[in-house]
């Protein structure tokens, strides 16, 4: 009886140390990528910061206005950023909680809500609960590039340009530091371009090439391309610093569980020893007798 | 003039250079030291800086351009750095467009 609870404890163990090993190399590959990943943010953010500096000075405000919400049938295109794989915690948890929660609330609204997913886990998740989404795009959170973000708004500004979608919004997680990443939603399109194109021509103090309302319809798709790609690299080094966390405390915990059982382990080796030694007196003794 | 070209991926250029050559809806420029404050919308195509008496072009799929009294910064979507003339950085920009959105209006 206690050799197989010994043997049972013993394969427990096994498996926990080749969990841990497991856990530990994720944990490795994740604080590895988000180096590298938080390098091309700050990049992007050079630039982003740069397009809004020049927004900024056209127009007074660093942000382009966005139209608020009318009442009334609009047609809103939620871009959900996930990952594609999981044990990351509860990144996606978080990020599909705020999708649903828009959802709803544009329902409510009396607004039709379409979805565009990015990552394995939202595709999944909106299948499951039978609404299809519109575009699903997989293989780029990982290590997203500028063509990536294209790939994803090109057609969305096409549909917002023909009329089939009203407004445009992302949900994403924004990396703040290694401990905190917060899910958030943004709206990239519409902006109200005629406004903006006034205030411009009014401000004054630059030569425009060819002329203000163009440079600024030039600018705008460059601004929403820029938006979708600084919540992608958000939500791909937010990816990254969740899953390092989950994974650190998995090992952890594993370590912890190791401790546990080769304490149990060692009891159940000891009583198999005790059992025997009293057999093996019992025996002498009886012999003797 | 200090240059500086950045895109989204990367900063391609910071320095000191002597001319910027680029490509505007209303044709080619050329930009040298003091020249007005503008903004300009950069077409698909070349992208060349002259500086320390040598050219480094780039292919660049459309872009921002500005100039304030001292300072040139372009933005571009996707730029890429080219071993060659401007000709061929026209001829390369323009290939790159094609995977950028620009609105007709």
């Amino acid at each position: 009886m206690a050799s197989a609870e010994l043997r049972i404890i013993n394969r427990r163990i096994k498996s926990v140390k080749s969990t841990k090993k497991i856990t530990r190399a994720m944990e490795l590959i994740a604080s590895s990528r988000i180096v590298k990943a938080q390098q091309r943010l700050t990049s992007s953010n050079n630039y982003t910061n740069l397009l809004s500096q020049i927004v900024e000075e056209l127009t007074g405000s660093g942000n382009m206005p966005t139209s608020p919400i009318v009442e009334g049938t609009k047609k809103i295109t939620l871009v959900v950023i996930t990952s594609d794989r999981g044990l990351a915690g509860a990144y996606n948890t978080n990020i599909l909680k705020l999708a649903e929660i828009r959802k709803a609330e544009y329902e409510q609204a009396k607004n039709s809500v379409e979805i565009v997913t990015v990552g394995k886990k939202a595709n999944g998740y909106f299948k499951y609960r039978n609404i299809e989404p519109k575009q699903n795009y997989e293989g780029i959170t990982d290590e997203p590039n500028f063509e990536n973000a294209l790939e994803i708004m090109t057609p969305l500004v096409q549909e917002f340009y023909e009329g089939k979608t009203n407004q445009i919004e992302i949900v994403y997680t924004e990396y703040q530091s290694a401990m905190t990443q917060t899910a958030l939603y943004k709206t990239v399109l519409p902006f109200e371009v005629e406004q903006i194109a006034k205030e411009i021509e009014s401000v004054g103090g630059y030569t425009f090439e060819p002329s203000a309302s163009q440079v600024l319809s030039n600018i705008i798709p460059k601004y929403t391309n820029a938006t979708i790609f600084s919540a992608l690299l958000n939500a791909s080094t937010s990816e990254h610093a969740s899953r390092m966390r989950a994974m650190k405390a998995a090992t952890e915990n594993a370590e912890e569980l190791i401790k546990i059982l080769s304490r149990q382990s060692n009891q159940a080796r000891q009583a198999e020893i005790t059992t025997e030694i009293s057999e093996i007196v019992g025996g002498a003794e009886a012999l003797a007798g | 003039m200090f240059v500086e070209v950045v895109s989204p991926e990367e900063s391609c250029f910071t320095g000191d250079a002597t001319m910027v050559i680029s490509r505007t809806p209303n044709g080619e420029i050329g930009i040298l030291d003091g020249h007005e404050p503008t903004v300009a919308t950069l077409v698909p195509g070349g992208l060349t800086i002259e500086h320390d008496s040598q050219r480094t072009s780039f292919a660049i799929s459309g872009g921002i351009l500005q100039i304030t009294g001292e300072k040139v910064i372009v933005l571009g979507e996707l730029v890429e750095k080219i071993d060659g003339d401007h000709d061929k950085a026209i001829e390369i920009g323009q290939e790159l467009a094609k995977k950028t959105f620009t609105s007709d209006e």
